[in-house]
């Protein structure tokens, strides 16, 4: 069978899953054409995995990956050692001082600055900067990246497929042997990204209002980037515990999709990860979060026009009420005959109106989420109106069975054109795995989709979708 | 029909083995021959290029239009951007835009118009099995445009509204403001449509726009997917049957005024105020227009300043070694018209002066220093050997084959690439930044809380208060 005459039944059957010895997982999927091949590996920890006062943690571990091992990033290891453990002194005295508030000595601090910045600069000389990303980039590597979410850790990248075995090379030296060096002044660039993403940017400023009041005791609350005050304190020896918690080769994922042969990438796997030992994971039980009981209101204020986000709670994937939600989003919010679009954006109540399902994580329960930008002179108030009389009509009306076909229509088309892409397949391969322990969900969710009724939608949203399960956030100009 | 004869250019490589820390490999030779591409000319005049590919029943077809919002009057800005986006979304003579809608996503199926500054797209992405219906309303919406004056209020409120909703993000403010302050307010590549202007604009504006540059001959088609050639180039010739014309004349277009070329001697800084604890930052000037010869060099000249995202000099100094940014970078564009070259940065208020600085003295050294032959090497292998991404899916080889030919590069441009960036020395780049780079006679534009900056702004030119009034 060709995937011309059945794509997705076809693909399922050329996924080669493997298991290394160390525990570490490979999906495998081999595809012709341009002679390029794409690696996504992803660590099943994020920050809902961080410890309370730590957050942050995850997201900044991750940029330390990139530092370098004992071999790659320095001139002479075994001379970096011993002043890594200087500066990390250094660096702890200056944060006790820092940390005193009004009470520090601001000479002290002054002193105590210029000793670290001095230490930072002898321990430059023994740096080769940037290394591992020359390393990569040099042979022709693009979209070398890494994220961070609540769930999970992806490092990615896409290599020319006659040059894929430099993956394994350089992905076990740094899970073996990393070295974290110029932590502090990492932690001052993630202060940075924290300012651009959040603290200066209206979006990033109402998501972590509206995901601090949604969730009052689980950790998704918590902004994966860290909470200022956090961030300041966090040392090497937080990053290097979580490392030994987390970076495991047991609690990693790895797709790999592309001009390869599988067999080759197994083998050559297993001789390279063969150094890297599996580990005990911890077993920290995670605060769950308690059913609401009230509406939760917040008014975020910034120096731009409105916008605002509402959101309920409700179980995740791969709860068969989840994919009542994803078929929910689609019929408020996707595309040109979406309700969304027609009562609200087409009359002019809004510019953007969305729905989204599966905040801000799947590995616990999580969130549907709408949200939108009111037009003048229309405000949050008009808007979250015109919203919460779509989510009414869910409620009150049977939807037709033509929108649902619709919508079944439009997700495997989808389906489809998301595997002409080596990057998007690894990319969910890889992510499902990791999140659910199951990369053929996707495969699974063309049936789950398929098996929503419209009895189906009446039920769940008179179920979750009310006023004591809502939380709403707007963003406001300061007066 | 013209074969491509890449092959050559990519199989040799720069490195066939590597060693380094932490191991040693050997590399077999890349074996790739891009496949060829089949260009024929339409019964109507349009050209088209095709690349079938059977791998996924799919159908993906790209247009260009030569037209752009540099041909719009300067007093209706807008007013392509209004009909790029309301060629589909205003329905057509005979369909309404909601009947498309409802036909086009029942079918998992999108046509979308819209608009660039030097040209105009429009595509189509559907099931094989739906291509023929699919194909009838791109078709449609490209020739009988309605411009349905109730989709066109809907869609100028929506432009009104992104106009109220400009000054929200920082960085946002800091590029309109950088365009501005190098172009002017009227050259196509700054101006920005105001909302007196949006409300002005009618479809009768809409109609002449449309009648004016959307013929046949004035367009290219790239199409990839799962189709034989000979039946694809008849199924385009029938559903573009009776649509005709070719010849346009374009109005002349404000070229970069020669005072702003000239401006002799000092920095210009421009300060746009906004109470935020970071900053945003841009610094830069004119450049160079397209098919400059010295682009390979400068090209190589930007990868190792700023290009690059992780190793170039900007990256190394100003995030790694000093902390004192998330994002740096920099770049360059090569339009119809003299193009900028431009750093930029987001820093705290309080290191905002430190980091202009640096910028500043990186790019010196760039003119003063030859790169050195690690830099220089490694700008290069990097960029030769990550070409073969060009060809990463079969769509994106049709349509940067289109692209090339509606830009005007030479056949052999793809071919020839690699080579001329390996030809590119220590002294070429060295000449190249003498020659386009000038940290003297920048535009420096600042925005942010310019109480709490490190430094004066007047230490790096004659201040300017950037005006963020929207006018209703």
């Amino acid at each position: 069978m060709t995937w011309a005459n059945d794509p997705v039944k076809g693909l399922e059957k050329k996924v080669a899953e493997h298991s290394l010895k160390n525990g570490m997982k490979l999906l495998i999927l081999e595809r012709r054409g341009a002679p390029l091949v794409s690696f996504q590996m992803m660590f099943r920890a994020g920050s809902v995995d961080e410890e309370s006062g730590k957050s942050g943690l995850a997201h900044l571990f991750e940029h330390m990956m990139f530092k370098g091992s004992q071999t790659v990033g320095t001139r002479d290891y075994k001379a970096e050692a011993p002043l890594l453990d200087k500066i990390d002194l250094a660096a702890r005295d200056l944060m006790d001082e820092e940390s005193r508030g009004e009470k520090a000595d601001s000479e002290k601090i002054k002193t105590l600055q210029r000793r670290l910045d001095t230490l930072e600069a002898e321990h430059q000389k023994l740096l080769v900067p940037s290394e591992f990303e020359e390393i990569y980039q040099r042979e022709g590597a693009e979209g070398l990246n890494a994220f961070t979410g609540r769930d999970m850790t992806g490092f990615v990248v896409n290599l020319p497929s006659n040059k894929w075995e430099l993956w394994p090379l350089l992905e076990a030296d740094r899970m073996a042997r990393p070295v974290l060096r110029e932590f502090y002044k990492e932690r001052d660039v993630v202060m940075e990204e924290r300012r651009m993403r959040y603290e200066n940017d209206p979006d990033g400023k109402l998501w972590e209002n509206f995901l601090a009041l949604a969730y009052q005791a689980h950790p998704y609350g918590s902004p994966t980037i860290g909470w200022g005050s956090d961030l300041k304190r966090l040392s090497r020896q937080d990053a290097v515990k979580f490392f030994a918690g987390h970076y495991a080769p047991n609690n990693a994922v790895v797709a790999v999709v592309g001009d390869v042969s599988a067999p080759e990438v197994i083998a050559k796997c297993e001789k390279y990860f063969a150094g890297v030992a599996p580990q005990k994971l911890p077993a920290r039980p995670i605060t769950e979060e308690p059913a609401q009981e009230g509406e939760r209101r917040v008014r975020a204020l910034y120096d731009s026009e409105p916008q605002l986000l509402m959101g309920f709670h409700k179980p995740s994937a791969p709860h068969a009420d989840n994919f009542v939600f994803d078929m929910i989003e689609q019929i408020l919010s996707r595309g040109r005959t979406s309700r969304f679009h027609r009562s609200i954006e087409d009359k002019k109540i809004a510019i953007s109106a969305w729905a989204s399902n599966g905040n801000p994580g799947e590995r616990f329960p999580n969130m549907i989420v709408f949200g939108g930008s009111p037009r003048k002179p229309n405000g949050n108030r008009e808007l979250e109106t015109a919203l919460l009389s779509e989510i009414d009509r869910l409620k009150n009306e049977k939807v037709p069975a033509r929108e649902l076909e619709k919508i079944m229509n439009q997700v495997e088309s989808d389906f489809i054109r998301e595997l002409a892409s080596n990057a998007g397949m690894a990319s969910r391969l890889a992510y499902f795995q990791a999140v659910l322990g199951d990369w053929r969900y996707p495969f699974a969710y063309l049936a789950g989709i398929r098996s929503v009724t419209p009895e189906d939608i009446l039920r769940v949203a008179q179920k979750y979708l009310n006023e004591s399960n809502r939380t709403v956030a707007w963003l406001e100009k300061p007066k | 029909m013209r074969q491509l004869k890449l092959a050559s250019a990519l199989l040799v490589l720069t490195t066939l083995s590597w060693a380094a820390p932490p191991g040693k490999l050997d590399f077999p030779p890349l074996k790739y021959s891009p496949p060829k591409i089949e260009r024929a000319v339409l019964k109507c005049g349009a050209t088209v290029f095709l690349l079938p590919d059977h791998e996924l029943p799919l159908i993906n077809l790209s247009a260009m239009v030569r037209t752009g919002s540099m041909f719009e009057p300067a007093d209706k800005t807008g007013l392509a951007g209004l009909a790029g986006s309301l060629l589909r979304g205003g329905g057509t003579l005979t369909r309404s835009r909601e009947e498309m809608d409802e036909l086009l996503e029942f079918i998992g199926a999108s046509v979308e118009t819209g608009m660039d500054v030097e040209s105009a797209a429009a595509s189509l992405s559907c099931l094989k099995k739906d291509f023929s219906k699919t194909l009838g309303i791109f078709s449609d919406v490209l020739q009988n445009p309605a411009f349905s004056v109730k989709k066109l209020e809907i869609e100028k409120a929506k432009v009104i509204e992104a106009i109220r909703r400009r000054n929200d993000e920082p960085f946002d403010i800091a590029r309109r403001q950088y365009r501005l302050a190098i172009y002017g307010p009227s050259h196509p590549l700054s101006r920005t449509p105001e909302i007196p202007e949006i409300r002005s604009i009618s479809r009768a504006d809409l109609a002449e726009f449309h009648k004016k540059y959307y013929k046949p001959g004035n367009m290219m088609i790239a199409v990839s997917g799962d189709f034989e050639s000979a039946e694809m180039i008849r199924s385009l010739d029938s559903a573009f049957s009776g649509w005709t014309g070719g010849s346009v004349e374009f109005p002349k277009v404000e070229g970069v005024n020669p005072q702003m070329q000239a401006r002799a001697g000092a920095r210009q800084v421009i300060c746009a105020e906004k109470d935020l604890n970071q900053s945003s930052l841009i610094l830069g000037h004119l450049g160079i227009k397209r098919h400059n010869p010295d682009r390979f060099a400068l090209e190589i000249m930007n990868e190792i300043l700023g290009g690059n995202s992780f190793t170039s000099r900007l990256y190394k100094e100003i995030r790694t070694r000093l902390g004192l940014a998330y994002w740096v970078g920099s770049n360059f564009s090569e339009p119809w018209d003299l193009g900028t070259l431009a750093a930029g940065c987001q820093t705290k208020s309080q290191t905002l002066g430190k980091t202009a600085r640096t910028v500043l003295a990186e790019m010196k050294r760039i003119t003063q220093e030859e790169v050195t032959e690690a830099e220089l090497k490694f700008a290069k292998d990097s960029t030769i050997n990550s070409f073969v991404f060009r060809f990463a899916t079969p769509h994106a080889i049709v349509s940067q084959k289109m692209s090339l030919e509606y830009f005007g590069f030479p056949a052999d441009y793809l071919e020839t690439y690699t080579g001329k960036i390996r030809r590119v020395s220590a002294g070429d780049v060295l000449a190249a930044a003498k020659k386009y780079l000038h940290p003297d006679k920048m535009v420096l534009v600042a925005v942010g809380n310019k109480k709490d900056f490190d430094v004066p702004l007047e230490e790096f030119g004659q201040v300017k208060t950037a005006d963020l009034t929207i006018a209703e």
